[in-house]
């Protein structure tokens, strides 16, 4: 089915071990770590090393976690000190490593700080704040809520959002600003900020989608927001002023429910906004380079160019997850995590 | 004296029985009475020591109970009852007291007077509560004893005693008392005035039930709920006075309970009910009817369903009690049947199905009722059938009608003749009689339409199979209304209900079936064989054919089906004799073999149900056959007949008949037979249809015959199998004769079916005629020079040597399942070549195969088959197995004994190595890594068979759990085993693991298991993903 | 299932004769009779594709959770409703009332059963008949969000619920062999 595109995806490694499927990976920004999590009510964490022109991932440790329930969702703390994780039993899970740094991952032991207790049914979906200041997670019992972080894990509840009419799939912080974005079964998106005044509120309603809004993925710099949907399309939102946002554009090229999309720089320079990854039911990956219309063309339209392309990435297997690594010097990494409970690691290279 | 004394001491201090038994003997000869006991006991007896006293009482009792019947006078009676009674006052003695008097009461002497002292004393001190279990045990026991032998005692003490009782059975709890106490209830219920005492009596049955009791795991009484259950109903059951207090609890229960409780309560009920009688059934009966029908109109699973059914039943018989004979229904049975008839206006609901299933329940209850039941609901019915706007349920109306036929139908087979009534002068009783022609009106109209035909031919079939309700003309009618609906489409796509429905009809009104029916599809047989490509007509011929062969079993149709059937054969012979050119080289002998296969099927059927025509198909039949084939056997050039296939469906014709002759019968044809087959004489045996031109004789059996004349030898064979041990074969010598048939088995040009057939005349033979002359110089002849020729000469080629031990395989099977002692030589000689590299698998095969049943050595062919005749071959060779098994580890020569063993135990029934299994399961194990599918198959087959055995223990299989699963786990990949019964007996036997094996042993296993299992829900063949399904099914649910 | 009955008294069907696979001589593909099951492979190397009436199968014996009777009985399931492709099934259900309760935990039953029994590489989904049901796009939304299903199975009372109803899922399988 290759036609040929610039670019294609070259299996770095494929990284089994969870005993049932597995539901998203969670790269640490600051080290090199990529985390996952499972049905199997387990966190599993890889390190990375550069070993001739590739990269050597090896199993360092797995946590248990103690959920009664599958693990959902994973977050990463800005610092990378500190993971989150978002469970079916509705708790949510704060995890630190206790003793063996950066050097002897081996040494370390990651131990549950605290566990947030609030939801009333399954917690889908965690993230933190650019400043790591904010802890957001959310539920299907149709909430949102946004958590303080205080020093030694101590979180204190800022406000529980009850906008959506139904399960809330997926949260995503902008990446510079305290703006929080939400994704949900009611087919809409919604925008939250902090009223200094007030408290948390909703100041956008994003509608359009016509089934399942699956997952969120902001754009780099934070002036576009991307959202993939069970209606099969990705729509990109753009900023049009401080509180409205715009779709943009629609993207198409999944059979099936497109379950996460992924936004990173990209490694083709400064004029793109940078590389859209998308993942779903159908088992395909797709990499999208997403720019701005040049000044001087008429049509407000982004342009989008379809770079690269996979099916069956995980065999028959669904695919959950999709995450670029957000570390200098590794834009092209992508990580996928399948039904068949294994975790792939994919480089973006030019083909040939 | 002394020596009482002496003993009594030294067993207060160690408390050994010795001390007990020398007492007793005392008794028992004599030399010391137990008053002299009580003397020596007498310091402990009045001892201060609270522990002495008992000591010495419990070693009185013991004694007692150690003493024989007859070694008590009255007078010591009279003393040891007033003591015990004494020793109950006090708390430290009672126990053993109440031991003593259990073991006291059973003595002869013991006078009423001495019952009722008893009682009075047990009433008066014993606090049941203040005991253990073991200790009320002694007073229920010392009551049943006392009722058994002296309850007019007891009912002369009037109130004192069953207050007493009432008093000391309350509220106890333990099974094994509890057993004991509704025994003791049931006998008061019903043998004594409880008038007064209902009230209690009931409060101490019924507050037991239902019984929730589950077996605590190392109960040492081993009583089961079933038990207490049984004990407990028969109280309840027990009289009539419980009516009015027991049915509400029962109606309660079974609004409350679960469905288990449910059940229980219906049982109960439908045990009391009868008992409590009508006027009480009738009182509550609205009640007891509106929970009944909630059972059965919303039922919550089909066993409670049922119980709720039979229940319905009993309760109305007791309430129609004396009305049933009065003739007509009335009161709450007619309201019933009138409710249901009301259910029916929707047929297709699922309630109008209960609804009936409550009529049909009524059928068998009460002629009158029966009558009213079937007449209410046909009337309705049928007319409902009729209604123009009504025609959308008319299949759901059929499918009732014929719910409420087969009802009535098998209520009228089983039930004896009911009561004679005034109006049985004029109509003999058949309940359908008076809705006859309604019914006949609307199944017949069913027939018209597609949407009912199907159920109404099944209701017309329950109609035609009910004796004495159709006359020979209404037979005729429904016979013609299948023939125009089968007219209709190709006669040949008659469905199998139609068909049932005529051959039902024919068994009592043959001439219909063949006057309309068989002419259309003897029609639609072809005189010549379709063409390879004509699939459709193929199918049609033989869909056709196999209708024939189910509808013409009565002799009458019998007789026409054989005659047209030989007729078209002869037509076909035609091309068939000769050698045929094209693709007639496939599809006329097909066909011939279609119709050969019809007749032996019918054939079959009828030896089956031992019908008397079939012997006389040994003159109309069987010459015919014979002039067939020997006539196709003399042309020079082979002939299309001379199939193997074809010889043998007529080889089994040929035995069919055979075996259904008399003696004498069989001598002649055997005359016949051997002079066709040894002397050339044909005219004979084809009843002078053949007569051959001298220059091409018929001598199949010399060495030099023609193939297709020695292909005839088949029939033959087939001929001599089934004779009965009886018959002299007219053969001069038996020896020469086999040794003939032997030389012709083993000669170059002899083909496999060849083979075969003389295999089986030598086994028939052997095992028939062992003592006669001839035989033992045979036998000793094959153990000495044809070994040595044969089986055991590496110079010979290795297909010579197979086909030889096959040979030998025969010989030896027929004398072993006679158990003759040679046999064991001839297995001897299959060890031997164990060694062989040449042959060892097939002897290896060959040893396991001696153990397994065939088609010739059996009782239905007269054979001689001694019983266990296959344990005494298992003992016999399994040891020698197992051992050569051992020694030669990795040989090649340890393959060919797990092979050896693998077929073994492939071929012997269950019970032969059941004990074996912990000896045999390594064994096993390894020879499921042989590449051999057959035995890989075969091994996992026995595997199954003992994880299904339930008698055979699991611990074995345990044991070896967690490499069983893995060897299967192989087993079931197409990978590592391409055919597919391998995978399919491998998933059979991974889904019986979860049924045998405690979880704690496989669970570490499950998810593997169910992960390897999802990749042969891909499997390319459907049979192996039903079993890979069924087996991950059962994984899934196998939880601790 | 707090004893709310949603239809008390559905209709009931007749069973269709189970999905008649004809042996290659009854078809009149084969020119000899073969004594063996309808069943029985001539031809080892011949794929049997998964089709519908397997499917069927699987999940015609499915018990109803609120009567004694199967899903084939009541018509909630039939062959023409269950459509097979390479890697992809569709089944379509029909609820016995527009009102019931219960499709959502019929669809499950159907999902759960299809989860255990069909290869991995099948997608499958699962909606009511058009216009059979009040709340359709409800539940057919539901019973396709694999995150909630997920989360379903996890929940033991349901589970056991499920259980109960495939119980009987199995039966006519082996009424086969």
């Amino acid at each position: 089915m290759d036609v040929d595109l610039p670019y294609e995806l070259q299996l770095v490694t494929d990284l089994r071990g969870h005993e049932e499927r597995a539901w998203q990976i969670a790269w640490n920004p600051v080290e090199p770590l990529l985390a996952s999590c499972s049905a199997d009510k387990s966190v599993r964490l890889y390190n990375y090393q550069p070993s001739n022109e590739s990269l050597k991932f090896s199993h360092i440790h797995s946590i248990p976690t103690g959920h009664t329930k599958t693990v959902r969702s994973l977050a990463w703390s800005p610092s990378g000190k500190t993971l989150a994780t978002g469970s079916f039993d509705s708790n949510v899970g704060i995890w630190e490593r206790e003793g063996g740094h950066d050097g002897d991952e081996e040494a370390a032991d990651w131990e549950c700080m605290t566990l947030l207790e609030g939801h009333e049914t399954e917690c889908k979906s965690v993230a933190y704040s650019s400043s790591g200041t904010l802890l957001a997670s959310c539920s299907r019992d149709k909430t949102v809520w946004v958590w303080e972080v205080h020093p030694d894990s101590d979180f204190e509840c800022m406000g529980v959002l009850m906008e959506h009419t139904q399960d809330v799939k997926c949260v995503a912080w902008h990446p510079s600003e305290e703006i929080l974005a939400s994704a949900s079964y009611d087919d809409t998106i919604k925008l939250y900020i902090d009223d200094p005044s007030e408290d948390w509120f909703c100041f956008s309603t994003l509608t359009g989608h016509k089934s399942t809004v699956w997952a969120l993925a902001w754009s780099p710099k934070g002036s576009y927001l991307a959202s993939s949907s069970d209606d099969l399309t990705i729509k990109i939102w753009k900023r049009v002023a401080e509180h409205k946002w715009e779709c943009a554009l629609e993207l198409k090229g999944h059979e099936r429910s497109i379950y996460s999309i992924s936004w990173g720089k990209g490694k083709t320079g400064e004029e793109s906004l940078g590389w859209l990854a998308s993942t779903g039911g159908d088992g395909k990956i797709n990499v999208w380079d997403i720019r701005e219309p040049p000044e001087s063309s008429t049509g407000r339209v982004l342009s989008h160019k379809l770079i690269a392309t996979l099916s069956s990435a995980h065999d028959v297997s669904d695919v959950n997850s999709i995450s670029w690594c957000p570390r200098e010097g590794f834009e092209d990494l992508l990580a996928t995590a399948g039904d068949d409970g294994s975790v792939r690691v994919w480089k973006v290279v030019p083909s040939h | 004296m002394e020596s009482v004394e002496r003993s009594v001491r030294s067993w207060l201090a160690s408390g050994k029985d010795t001390e007990l038994d020398e007492t007793v003997s005392g008794i028992i000869n004599g030399q010391i009475t137990l008053v002299d006991v009580v003397k020596a006991l007498g310091q402990y007896l009045t001892s201060e020591e609270d522990e002495l006293r008992s000591k010495g009482v419990d070693f009185l009792s013991s004694v007692l109970g150690k003493c024989p019947l007859d070694k008590l006078n009255r007078q010591a009676v009279r003393v040891l009852v007033a003591f015990h009674c004494s020793k109950l006052e006090d708390t430290e003695t009672i126990t053993p007291a109440l031991k003593g008097l259990a073991f006291l009461v059973k003595f002869p002497p013991v006078e009423p007077s001495d019952a009722s002292d008893i009682l009075s004393a047990l009433f008066k001190h014993v606090k049941m509560k203040a005991l253990v279990q073991s200790t009320r045990f002694f007073v229920f026991s010392i009551i049943d004893t006392l009722l058994v032998k002296h309850i007019k005692a007891l009912r002369d003490m009037g109130r004192e005693f069953l207050d007493g009782y009432v008093g000391l059975a309350e509220g106890e709890k333990d099974p094994r008392n509890l057993l004991l106490a509704f025994a003791i209830a049931r006998v008061l219920l019903t043998q004594f005035d409880i008038s007064h005492k209902t009230d209690d009596l009931f409060d101490i049955t019924f507050c037991y039930f239902p019984i929730t009791f589950r077996p605590p795991p190392g109960d040492p009484y081993g009583i089961s709920a079933e038990d207490l259950k049984k004990a407990l109903s028969a109280c309840l059951s027990a009289t009539p006075l419980f009516g009015r207090l027991g049915i509400p609890v029962f109606l309660e229960k079974l609004t409350a309970g679960s469905p288990t409780t449910k059940r229980d309560t219906l049982q109960t009920m439908t045990q009391c009910l009868p008992v409590y009688g009508a006027p009480v059934a009738r009182d509550f009966g609205r009640k007891i009817w509106s929970s009944l029908k909630l059972e059965i109109l919303q039922p919550i699973d089909p066993q409670t369903e049922s119980e709720a059914l039979s229940t319905l039943q009993v309760f109305v018989r007791t309430i129609q009690g004396s009305e049933a004979s009065s003739g007509e229904v009335a009161g709450l049975a007619k309201d019933i049947c009138e409710e249901c008839i009301a259910v029916l206006r929707e047929p297709e609901k699922a309630q109008a199905k209960a609804a009936m299933k409550v009529l049909c329940a009524f059928v068998t209850v009460s002629p009158t009722l029966s009558q009213f039941a079937i007449s209410q609901a046909t009337q309705h019915l049928v007319s409902l059938f009729h209604n123009p706007d009504e025609v959308p349920s008319r299949p759901a109306v059929i499918i009732l009608l014929s719910d409420l036929v087969h009802a009535t139908r098998d209520a009228s087979s089983t039930a004896p003749t009911p009561p004679s009534r005034m109006d049985n002068a004029t109509t003999d009783h058949v309940p359908l009689q008076p809705s006859k022609d309604d019914l006949l009106g609307v199944f017949t109209v069913g027939l018209k339409t597609p949407s009912t035909v199907e159920s109404a031919l099944r209701a017309l079939q329950g109609m035609v199979t009910t004796t004495g309700l159709f006359t020979d003309e209404e037979f005729g009618f429904i016979v013609h209304a299948v023939d125009e609906l089968i007219q209709g489409d190709n006669v040949e796509d008659i469905s199998d209900n139609a068909l049932s429905l005529l051959s039902a009809i024919s068994t009592t009104a043959p001439h219909h079936v063949a006057d309309q029916i068989l002419p259309l599809f003897f029609s639609s047989l072809p005189d010549r064989a379709p063409v390879k490509e004509a699939q459709d007509e193929r199918a049609a011929y033989w869909r056709a054919l196999s209708a024939l062969s189910t509808l013409c079993v009565h002799p009458a149709l019998f007789e026409i089906f054989v005659v047209r059937l030989t007729t078209k054969l002869d037509l076909l012979s035609g091309s068939l004799s000769g050698p045929g050119q094209g693709s007639e080289l496939e599809t006329v002998p097909a066909y011939a073999h279609s119709i050969l296969t019809a007749i032996s099927k019918t054939l079959a059927a009828k030896v089956e149900k031992k019908d008397a025509d079939v012997p006389k198909y040994v003159d109309r039949l069987l010459p015919w056959l014979f002039k067939l084939f020997i006539n196709a056997s003399l042309v020079k050039a082979a002939s299309l007949l001379l199939d193997p296939r074809l010889l043998q469906v007529a080889g089994r014709i040929i035995s069919l008949v055979v075996e259904t002759l008399p003696l004498e019968r069989q001598q002649r044809f055997t005359e016949l037979l051997f002079g066709a087959y040894l002397k050339g004489d044909v005219q004979a045996i084809t009843d002078g249809l053949l007569r051959i031109p001298s220059d091409t004789p018929f001598h199949p059996l010399n060495s030099d015959a023609t193939t297709p004349q020695r292909y005839t030898v088949v029939l033959f064979s087939a001929a001599v199998v089934s004779l009965r041990k009886e018959i002299t074969l007219p053969v001069e010598n038996l020896g020469t004769f086999l040794e003939l048939i032997t030389m012709w088995s083993d000669s170059r040009e002899a083909a496999q079916t060849q083979r075969e057939a003389a295999w089986h005349i030598l086994a028939s033979v052997v095992n028939k005629h062992t003592e006669e002359p001839g035989i033992s110089s045979f036998l000793t002849a094959r153990l000495d020079v044809y070994w040595l020729t044969a089986l055991g000469n590496r110079d010979a080629t290795a297909d010579t040597r197979r086909h030889s031990i096959s040979l030998w395989a025969w010989i030896t099977k027929a004398l072993l399942v006679r158990s003759h002692p040679i046999s064991s030589q001839f297995v001897d000689r299959f060890f031997e070549l164990l060694g062989d590299d040449a042959v060892d698998w097939d002897a290896a095969r060959a040893i396991g195969g001696l153990g397994s049943g065939d088609i010739v050595l059996t009782k239905r062919n007269f054979a001689v088959v001694k019983v266990l005749h296959a344990q005494k071959f298992f003992n016999m060779v399994l040891p020698r197995i197992l051992e050569g098994a051992k020694v030669c580890d990795g040989s090649r020569q340890e393959t060919a004994y797990l092979v050896a063993l693998a077929s073994l135990i492939d071929s012997v029934p269950k019970a032969t190595y059941r004990t074996e299994m912990s000896s045999l399961m390594p064994l096993l194990l390894r020879a499921l890594d042989l590449p051999d599918p057959t035995i890989r198959a075969s091994i996992i087959a026995t595997l199954t068979g003992t994880l299904k055995d339930v008698t055979s223990d699991s611990t074995t299989v345990s044991s070896y759990a967690s490499t069983l699963v893995l060897a299967m786990l192989k087993n079931c990949m197409l990978a590592d085993s391409p055919e597919p019964r391998v995978r399919t007996a491998a998933l059979r036997y991974l889904s019986l693991l979860p049924g045998t094996v405690r979880y704690d042993l496989l669970h570490p296993y499950k998810s593997q298991v169910l992960k390897e299992l999802a990749k042969v829900l891909d499997d390319p063949k459907r049979a192996v993903r039903k079993e890979a399904v069924y087996a991950r099914t059962n994984w899934f649910k196998y939880n601790g | 299932m707090n004893g709310e009955i949603f239809n008390p008294n559905p209709t009931v069907f007749a069973l269709s004769k189970r999905s008649g696979r004809k042996s290659k001589f009854e078809t009149g593909r084969s020119l000899w009779i073969d004594n063996e099951g309808p069943l029985e492979q001539t031809d080892d190397s011949e794929v049997e594709s998964i089709d519908q009436d397997e499917i069927f199968d699987l999940i015609r014996s499915i018990a109803d959770p609120e009567h004694p009777n199967s899903l084939e009985e009541l018509r909630v399931v039939s062959a023409e409703q269950i459509d097979v492709g390479q890697n992809h099934v569709t089944i379509e259900f029909t609820p016995t009332v527009p009102h019931c309760g219960m499709s959502t935990l019929i669809g499950l039953s159907i999902r759960v059963r299809l989860l255990r029994s069909l290869p991995q590489r099948f997608k499958v989904d699962i909606k009511v008949k058009p216009g059979s049901h009040q709340s359709e796009l409800a539940v057919n939304k539901q019973l396709n969000d694999k995150e909630r299903v997920a989360a379903a199975l996890e929940n033991p009372a349901l589970v056991e619920t499920l259980e109960k109803c495939l119980e009987t899922a199995g039966m006519q399988s082996e009424l086969y062999d």
